[in-house]
């Protein structure tokens, strides 16, 4: 480790003697957080005062053992304290549904959940419409931070004022103080930072330094490098904030923040005077010069047909930094050579090699970490966003050297509470370069019901919708609401939005959502409209053995991948599967189903882009919840080998029958003999229970499937297209279609359709 | 990966010719000992008849054959496959081809047929099976919609198979009724002399020993009364007729009711909880065999209106705790209620149950002395224990002519002072034609004709396919073995396999070893498992350990626990705790499970890793091979709870 604070005069670290001796805290440290790196974003718990939550920490490694939580909704210091960093809870650490980490060691200074600067009216109270997500940008602003080595500066408005902040510690003779560098521009409004709360104490002011106590313990602060009329103040007999006059002009101040026993009381003014500077850098050295390397998988699957394989862009699963790779986000550079991939685990990664020849010698390299589950990832001009549960976040490399030094909050107004399923998915832009990134509920753990506070967290203002945010981050609104746990969208090449879900409460199957503005998707207490709204239906429901769990849907825009130019393609994260989506529009609804492209994946199905340089569709996946996947993570390649395609291609219901069409001509014996064909239906009922038992079209209140008979196969002049005569065709959440015909070059086709009917014409 | 299948049940009505027949479900299954033919209804091409015994109730023990013969239905023309698994004689024919033909197996033996097209709609199938020369004869078909695949054999689902009626099969079927009519109504119990080996020869009435404590007296006289005015399915006749049918009911009643046990010690009950006493009614599916006090009345399910009039107080309890303990047969499930749930389910059922005071009633000595001569002569003591002189008579079976099974008890009227059953037309006529064979049926207990009857009898389709989480129990002998089916009847599991659940799955204690046992028979399984020769494959199993961890594994441990600890990750969907797996399932089952989850059961959230191929997605561990993996899972989960922890996070 190394001093996070240039300490003058007395107190002097040196990087050699750290590195010799690894603090216990870091020997002891889970597997699935590091050390290495100075801040690990998550929903932080503290030990006081009560109710103390980050729900978007930053839990910051502050000195060899002293951490310090920011709160970057209310732009407080949440915690500070000593001997351990936080615990492995949560379910994007050691998995578990429910709590999140909270601090490992012993707290010693707080503050409460309410604003981390005064507002105008020199009020602390949260003033926002709930609990959650940021506090009004006329108030505070929160721009993000940058990473210089061991350092973390912390950037901000109040009140028009810009700040830089830097945490850090003095660690000395067993006492630690936490040290707040603040460099302020022109002071141009009354600020009022908070410091800290301590319960139940007694204090005031003596000789400039604000004393609280409580019990045998003593908190201490101290303005250092106070400039005229900046002034600790304590209120209430419990809260110490400092004072920073209007008209002060620019400049930096530290606070010092001390607590021990009473005992130790003298010891505050002997360390405070070890006056801490702080540098306020804004690059550092690349922490991660050298690649992983890893060789590619050519041709791992293909479909029967032999037109699509699979090429694996191995994973660095293995690596020096023993970091869990799970890919959560995908895309491509201009250049077609490199991707940038985030993962669940807050890293981005960049692949550069997928021009090499049979992807040998990938090269791997770690651009960015600390996010808080960054499960979308967007390329706009080479510059790399994400999304993560805090905010979307863009990354600038100011010395170009490979890491991100810069992680800007572009637009940071997502709610999130304490939830472990409070999920941001996937990360798109349209073409008038508008982000889309879509929020799952606060599922319950168990996997019934939404919220209910602690580790299941809080049905927030965003939980369960999809989110528009303009090209400049300035706002975010509301498409669409009531998903569950989407774990992927698509924006079309027109602008049109899709999503999956999640069968679960008011989920009865996972569906493809063919998403309207202002539309509902089906979970009631995710509507955030009274009364709830009319259920927008999906284009189509997928029955457990397709989907359990959707990943994100991509538009073929590739002329070298086949027949399928313009089509909708959707993906499985539960089954790691990739469907051909068959759609048509019906007096206006939406409706259609899937046919399967029969691939293998390196792990799930959740994130494809098609790559615009070499025209291969990419497919990234991570396993970190249920799912058949095989790996934690996989990043492959579909690649169209120009060989004939042998699948369904469209699919249209009406009045005359089911048409279905084929990528080729068909057999005429086999494709006109309705004994070929079978076709099963049945409905699904949604209600708050897990997913849906099937219920018979012929009576809804009877469990199970039913056969429909069909009475006769025609095959169209071009021999492409069969109807199927049906009797008794009728609207149903579910039917499937299997056949056993041959194509007209004796090639036998076997595949099923998956679909859904709305709506009968 | 896998396909998902389509169930699907179609159109049931086959043209033969000119002719339109209706399908029923099952197959006909004729059992042939010497000239002895005996035909029967059943679901599956399964059967396990130990050396010696008897197949059927209705032939002898012997050499024998049994003959499948029906339908095979599917949806959509294509190549299939069959298999038949056991010892013994068998030839299959489809369509009329002669697909297996194999004469007097030796051992345990396996034969799949070629791949045989069957068309869309309805297939005839035919299934001739000889038990062998020596050991216990064993047969279970099944068949492949996937015969190109190397995957293993599948039953043939429930529905898919089916048969034609036939005046003879009506006639074989009229006698099995007759038979149960005369078991459950415990016939033998008075007219003794027939039977003997079977279990049901053992079933009783409530025991009188302290009757009086447990029930009101009052309820006691209306029941004698008339049973079946209380209870449309009541088992026990009507003993009383005319004008003093009501006091001596009443005089019945007095004296039962001094029928009393020791001083109870008085257990002080918490105020109800009548919310939580609802929810549990609801979660122990009360209503699958009642309905609730205050709801209209269904057929064939007992009114709970009277719960005030027949139980004192507390007595409900203990009934509700242990309704065996006094009636060892009854067919109420023992759902191991702890007395607090117990308590708060009876307050709820009282609180909406018709109101009722009991009246204090004078001692008469006179009455009661006319009540214990009615209870000693009219038969009561036949079905239900008592200790005093069983003072009544009724013929011996032997003695009743054909003719006679339409007087007496069995008449159409009450009439004397015969007992009177008042059985429907249709049971009266299946009594008679059950009367009018050899009745040597009553000698032979078959467990897997016991097992599907009490499983109908005991209303297990109530429950199972029908809530959350209790599977149909179609094929279910396939899945656990017998030991375990048997400690789940009996309640004497030491943890509930899914404990998450809210609904539980209930003991019958006196029914647990013959049913699990006829359950396995009737699947083709040994009624006691045969433990395998070899221990535990340590090496496989170390891989095995690693294939269900988080570490390169499938992560089964995000929704199974293992021993102590508990799953990190469950979605709804908890599984069965690893401890448990390898007492409970059937290994042939394990691999079918594990190749293809969803086309065991449609609904389970299990998922599946492995392809139609039988490749695992984890292509590094023993060569990706589905099949290699899942023994190696198999070898780690045979250790119970001596196998060690998987990584888990």
């Amino acid at each position: 480790m190394i001093a996070r604070i240039i300490l003058s005069l007395t107190v002097s670290f040196s990087a050699e003697v750290r590195a010799q001796k690894k603090a216990v805290w870091q020997q002891k440290l889970s597997k699935h957080l590091q050390a290495d790196f100075p801040y690990t974003k998550a929903a932080v718990r503290t030990q006081f005062p009560k109710n103390n939550v980050a729900n978007k920490g930053m839990a910051i490694i502050v000195g060899s053992e002293a951490f310090m939580c920011f709160d970057t909704d209310l732009l407080r210091w949440a915690a500070g304290w000593t001997g351990g960093y936080i615990t492995e809870d949560g379910v994007s650490f050691k998995g578990n549904h429910g709590a999140s980490p909270r601090i490992a060691g012993e707290q010693k200074f707080g503050t409460p959940p309410i604003a981390g600067w005064a507002d105008a009216k020199g009020s602390f109270a949260d003033s926002r419409p709930e609990p959650f997500g940021p506090l009004p940008r006329k108030h505070v602003q929160w721009l993000g931070n940058y990473v210089a080595n061991d350092q973390v500066v912390l950037s901000y408005m109040v009140h028009g004022v810009s700040i830089l902040e830097q945490p850090g510690s003095i660690e000395k003779e067993g006492q630690t103080i936490f040290v707040r560098s603040i460099k302020y521009e022109d002071i141009s409004a009354d600020l009022v930072a908070l410091v800290c709360e301590v319960e139940n104490a007694k204090g005031g002011m003596e000789d400039g330094v604000a004393i609280l106590m409580a019990g045998d313990q003593v908190t201490q602060v101290a303005l250092m490098n106070a400039p005229k009329g900046s002034v600790l103040e304590v209120q209430e007999n419990k809260r110490v904030v400092a004072r920073l006059a209007k008209g002060t002009k620019s400049g930096t101040l530290q606070i010092h923040i001390w607590r021990g026993a009473k005992a130790d009381l003298a010891q505050f003014a002997i360390l405070a005077k070890a006056s801490a500077k702080a540098e306020f850098r804004k690059e550092g050295k690349n922490r991660w010069p050298d690649p992983v390397v890893t060789q590619g998988v050519m041709n791992a699957s293909k479909t029967p047909d032999g037109a699509y394989v699979t090429d694996v862009i191995t994973s660095p699963e293995k690596n020096p930094w023993n970091r869990r790779v799970r890919f959560g986000g995908l895309d491509f550079f201009s250049d077609g050579n490199r991707a940038a991939l985030s993962t669940w685990d807050g890293d981005v990664w960049v692949v550069t090699g997928l021009k090499n020849e049979n992807l040998k010698d990938l090269k791997w390299t770690r651009f960015a970490s600390g996010g808080f589950e960054t499960l979308g990832l967007k390329i706009v001009d080479d510059v790399i966003y994400t999304s993560g549960r805090d905010q979307i976040t863009r990354y600038h490399d100011l010395n170009k050297d490979g890491e991100a030094d810069h992680y800007e909050s572009f637009n940071n107004e997502i709610t999130s509470s304490q939830g472990f399923h409070e999920f941001v998915f996937d990360l798109h832009t349209d073409k008038e370069g508008n982000f889309y990134t879509i929020k799952a509920g606060p599922v319950r753990g168990g996997g019934r019901g939404f919220g209910g506070g602690g580790g299941n967290g809080h049905i927030s203002a965003h939980a369960g919708s999809l989110m528009k945010i303009d090209k400049n981050g300035k706002n975010l609104t509301v498409v669409a609401t009531g998903f569950r746990a989407p774990n992927g969208m698509g924006v079309g090449p027109n602008g049109q939005l899709t999503s999956g879900d999640n069968e679960g409460s008011w989920v009865p199957r996972c569906p493809i959502n063919w998403i309207r503005d202002g539309g509902f998707y089906g979970v009631e207490t995710l509507a955030h409209k009274k009364p709830v709204p009319k259920h927008d239906k999906p284009l189509c429901w997928l029955d457990k053995g397709w989907d359990n769990s959707g990943g994100g849907q991509v538009w073929v825009t590739s002329d070298k991948w086949g027949p399928f130019q313009g089509e909708l393609l959707h993906t499985s994260y539960g089954r790691s599967s990739i469907y051909l989506v068959l759609k048509e529009e019906v007096n206006g609804q939406m409706q259609g189903g899937v046919v399967k492209l029969p691939l293998r994946f390196t792990s799930s199905a959740m994130r494809p882009r098609f790559n615009p340089s070499d025209g291969h569709l990419y497919v990234a996946g991570l396993k970190g919840w249920q799912s058949n996947a095989a790996r934690i993570t996989g990043l492959d390649r579909i690649r169209y080998t120009g060989k004939k395609v042998y699948t369904v291609r469209g699919l249209k219901v009406n009045k005359a029958g089911v048409h279905l069409t084929f990528t080729q001509p068909l057999d005429a014996k086999s494709a006109s003999d309705s004994e070929n064909y079978a076709i099963t239906r049945w409905n699904y009922q949604r209600t708050q229970n897990y997913g849906s038992p099937t219920f018979k079209v012929s009576n809804p209140k009877e469990r199970g499937n039913e056969g429909v008979k069909i009475t006769g196969a025609t095959l169209s002049a071009d021999r492409k297209t069969v109807t199927l005569s049906v009797v008794d065709l009728q609207p149903c959440d579910q039917q499937l279609i299997r056949f056993n015909i041959e194509a007209a070059d004796g090639t036998r086709i076997r595949t099923e359709v998956m679909h859904t009917i709305h709506v009968l014409k | 990966m896998r396909k998902p299948i389509a169930i699907c049940l179609f159109a049931s009505v086959i043209f033969t010719g000119a002719q339109v027949a209706e399908l029923q479900p099952g197959l006909v299954l004729t059992w042939q000992v010497g000239e002895v033919k005996s035909s029967t209804v059943v679901p599956n091409l399964w059967l396990y008849v130990p050396a010696g015994k008897q197949p059927s109730p209705f032939v002898p023990a012997g050499r024998f054959t049994a003959t499948f013969d029906g339908f095979v239905n599917i949806d959509l023309r294509g190549d299939y496959s069959f298999h038949a698994t056991g010892k013994g004689g068998v030839k299959l024919e489809v369509n009329n081809a002669v697909l297996l033909d194999l004469k007097g197996i030796g051992g345990v033996a396996q034969a799949k047929t070629k791949n045989v097209r069957l068309n869309k709609g309805a297939n005839a199938i035919k299934v001739t099976y000889a038990n062998p020369s020596k050991g216990d004869a064993q047969l279970r078909i099944f068949w492949s919609e996937q015969p190109d695949k190397p995957l293993p054999h599948e039953p043939i689902r429930n529905g898919q198979l089916t048969h034609l009626s036939s005046a003879s099969l009506a006639q074989a079927s009229l006698v099995e009724t007759g038979r149960e009519i005369f078991i459950e109504h415990r016939c033998q119990r008075c007219h003794a002399s027939e039977g003997a080996g079977i279990p049901e020869l053992a079933m009783s009435g409530p025991d009188f020993a302290a009757i009086g404590d447990r029930r009101h007296r009052g309820w006691m006289a209306q029941w004698i009364l008339d049973p079946k005015a209380q209870r449309p399915a009541a088992r026990m006749p009507k003993l009383l007729h005319g004008d003093t049918a009501p006091a001596e009911a009443a005089a019945m009643a007095a004296y039962l009711s001094t029928l009393k046990g020791p001083a109870k010690p008085v257990v002080e009950f918490p105020n109800a909880d009548f919310e939580a006493g609802k929810e549990l009614a609801g979660q122990l599916n009360c209503v699958g065999c009642h309905t609730l006090p205050g709801a209209a009345a269904v057929k064939g399910k007992l009114s709970l209106n009277h719960v005030n009039q027949k139980f004192p107080a507390g007595e409900l309890v203990d009934f509700l705790r242990a309704p065996n303990r006094h009636f060892a047969w009854t067919r109420m499930p023992k759902f191991a209620l702890t007395s607090k749930e117990a308590w708060n389910v009876s307050q709820w059922l009282r609180l909406n149950a018709q109101a009722h005071a009991e009246p204090k009633r004078d001692e008469d000595a006179v009455v009661i002395a006319r009540g214990e001569k009615l209870v000693t002569t009219l038969g009561c003591i036949n079905c239900h224990n008592h200790k005093s002189e069983n003072k009544f008579k009724a013929p011996k079976l032997a003695a009743l002519m054909a003719d006679k099974w339409m007087g007496g008890c069995l008449a159409d009227e009450p009439h004397g002072k015969s007992l009177h059953f008042g059985f429907s037309a249709p049971q009266s006529a299946a009594l008679r034609a059950f009367g009018a064979t050899d009745r040597q049926s009553l000698h032979r207990h078959a467990p897997a004709e016991f097992a599907r009857r009490q499983m109908r009898v005991l209303n297990c389709n109530n429950c199972h396919g029908e809530l959350d989480g209790f599977a149909k129990l179609d094929s279910i002998g396939l899945k656990l073995r017998p030991e375990w089916m048997q400690s789940i009847l009996a309640g004497t599991l030491k943890q509930r396999p899914r404990p998450w659940l809210p609904h539980r799955m209930p003991a019958f204690p006196a029914r647990a070893k013959p049913l699990a046992q006829g359950i396995a028979q009737a699947h083709g399984y040994a009624p006691r498992t045969v433990p395998e020769p070899a221990d535990v494959d340590a090496k496989l199993a170390e891989v095995g350990r690693q294939l269900v961890g988080v570490d390169g594994g499938f992560s089964c441990i995000a929704c199974h626990g293992v021993k102590n600890r508990e799953p990190l990750q469950v979605f709804e969907a908890q599984g069965i705790n690893f401890a448990q797996v390898g007492a409970r399932l059937q290994p042939e089952f394990f691999l079918r499970w594990m190749l293809a989850p969803l086309r065991v059961d449609p609904q389970s959230r299990m998922p599946d890793y492995f392809d139609d191929d039988a490749r695992s997605v984890l292509v590094d561990v023993l060569e990706g091979d589905a099949k290699k993996q899942i023994e190696a899972i198999r070898q780690y989960l045979r250790q119970g709870n001596k196998m060690k922890i998987p990584v888990m996070q």
